[in-house]
């Protein structure tokens, strides 16, 4: 939901905004309107971007229970970028990896919470699963095909807070309202002594189509 | 009432503004919320990632990294999470290399016990020119770390200069006159336009660092003279797009050095390579030192890669819905090359 009309930044020239030169409607549209929402648009950031070494991974080593999810590893707090509709900023992600023994799952959770493992099995627009079912390291599509998850209007009241923060270098302490969020992988095998071997994680905001 | 930063953006209604209309007071309310949000919520300057390095007990390892950040940044936070590799608490301590502040923590041993921290730097000066930062664990007890990141800590509000950009919401309110001055009313938004789409880039894009050490099990290295990649694949890199003209093409460039050093005195020449999906490619070539060295020089500009905008009409913003991936590729004549970190960011040099 790109805000901005021509969902690009508009270049004017210093004389169209010279000093005591009116505000018209095109300047307003383009440079004020346009270029204002244009910029938000494209204000998301990058929050994770790993690969391992080569011959390196995180796995979930041996788990005490088959098909139980564990918790592989988990990226944050960050702030996390909120929409207008208050709904955040779409996350572009990407999970690599393999498997040792016998296939499974994975799963990617953005989430307000510091473990969600308990959860995991509820989670939807928030949560990406993955079928691990190489032994060759790669990429993994996601299962349904969306490269996207982002956390409900809920989901980010409930993990929105304060933060103490200073008004500039050196300066007072007031409070900001931020909404902190991670990215926890966790994954599961058939066998509990089999594993998910993680190798690579991406998660980039994007303010979605 | 000031330049203060809300929750969210709040992007202005194109169709309120028309020919023969009056330009109400509202649409510039929304668009300096929006500005003041874009500049002051809070860039990563450090994407996380998994350095997963052992620290032996009494070891110490220095993290470094290359950053423009934001001048609108006034504190970063540090989030490192680690792993006690015995099944007790592990105790070490961290400290951040621009404050010097030294703070003792502890990891836990079950992942689902992983502790994270999170440490406040305060910055000495705002500045967007680049610098190094980075931090110095010093372990009591062995530890593996899993995850560091860094970001800066979102602003209450902006100053309303020409620097920090913020734009006075009094200013905007209704009834109020419409004027020319620096963070105020309909010239402070213009002036604000211009710097937020510098300020409001995305900082860190890829910054991998697996600590100052040529141990065994950190830094990557290779004896290779052609070249070797000492990852386990490709990683993708996108850029926010900012034109939309012919001129501007489907790429913008972003920012990279390495940090290096040979295993010994006399080393053959070195090179660091790039190259992308799309066909870009760029290369850092040098005698590596023995000592640990950015590469390019710090003296000069850093190496420039080509690299897909975004494209806001697909679903997750990938242009023609494929990766633009990064490849990374060393080499070195004779000799042991040693990498230690790579930094590669969005500059406020293209914006």
């Amino acid at each position: 939901m790109a805000s901005s009309v021509n969902k690009a930044f508009i270049r004017i020239t210093a004389a169209q905004a010279a000093e005591n030169d009116p505000c018209d409607a095109v300047i307003a549209r383009d440079c004020i309107v346009n270029n204002a929402a244009h910029i938000a648009d494209e204000a998301g950031q990058v929050r994770v971007a790993w690969i391992a070494r080569d011959n390196e991974y995180i796995s979930t080593g041996t788990h005490d229970v088959a098909y139980d999810f564990t918790h592989v590893v988990s990226y944050g707090p960050f702030p996390l970028s909120i929409r207008s509709d208050r709904t955040s900023y779409r996350m572009r992600i990407r999970l690599r990896g393999h498997y040792s023994g016998s296939s499974g799952d994975a799963y990617l959770v953005l989430s307000g919470d510091s473990d969600v493992t308990q959860a995991i099995q509820n989670v939807t627009g928030n949560a990406a699963s993955f079928s691990v079912v190489s032994t060759t390291d790669g990429w993994i599509t996601p299962d349904g095909g969306s490269n996207t998850v982002y956390m409900s209007e809920a989901q980010v009241s409930a993990a929105t807070g304060v933060i103490s923060t200073l008004d500039a270098v050196g300066g007072s302490p007031y409070q900001a309202a931020i909404c902190t969020a991670y990215v926890h992988v966790y994954a599961s095998t058939g066998v509990a002594t089999d594993q998910i071997r993680i190798t690579g994680v991406e998660a980039a905001e994007f303010i979605g189509s | 009432m000031s330049a203060l930063v809300p929750f969210n953006p709040s992007p202005p209604n194109e169709t309120r503004v028309r020919g023969g209309l009056p330009i109400s007071s509202s649409t510039f309310q929304d668009a300096a919320l929006t500005l003041n949000w874009a500049m002051g919520h809070g860039a990563e300057l450090i994407p996380f990632y998994s350095p997963n390095v052992n620290i032996s007990a009494a070891g110490s390892l220095t993290f470094a990294y290359r950053v423009e950040p934001r001048y609108q940044q006034v504190q970063r936070a540090w989030v490192i999470s680690v792993k006690s590799q015995s099944a007790s608490l592990a105790a070490f301590d961290f400290t951040p290399s621009v404050s010097g502040t030294t703070t003792t923590h502890y990891g836990a041993f079950r992942p689902e016990d992983l502790s994270t921290i999170v440490v406040v730097e305060d910055v000495a000066s705002q500045s967007a020119s680049e610098v190094e930062i980075g931090f110095t664990i010093d372990a009591t007890d062995a530890i593996t770390v899993m995850s560091v990141g860094c970001w800066e800590v979102p602003r209450y509000a902006l100053a309303t200069s020409a620097s920090d950009g913020g734009i006075d919401l009094d200013s905007v309110l209704p009834r109020e006159p419409i004027y020319d001055t620096t963070g105020k009313s309909y010239g402070g938004i213009l002036e604000s336009v211009v710097t937020a789409r510098t300020a409001a880039r995305r900082n860190g894009i890829l910054q991998l660092s697996w600590g100052s050490s040529t141990t065994a099990g950190h830094s990557v290295s290779t004896t290779s003279a052609s070249y070797d990649n000492p990852l386990r694949g490709s990683i993708s890199q996108l850029s926010r797009l900012l034109y939309r003209t012919a001129s501007a093409g489907t790429t913008r460039n972003h920012y990279w050095r390495v940090l290096a050093r040979s295993a010994a005195a006399g080393p053959g020449a070195a090179d660091c390579r790039i190259s992308m999906t799309n066909g870009a490619t760029s290369t850092i070539s040098f005698t590596p030192s023995t000592t640990w060295t950015w590469y390019p020089s710090t003296a000069g500009a850093a190496n420039t890669i080509a690299v897909n905008v975004e494209d806001l009409d697909e679903a997750d913003g990938r242009r023609g819905a494929a990766w633009d991936d990064s490849t990374f590729e060393f080499r070195i004549a004779s000799g042991t090359l040693h990498v230690a970190s790579i930094s590669i960011w969005e500059s406020t040099s293209n914006s």
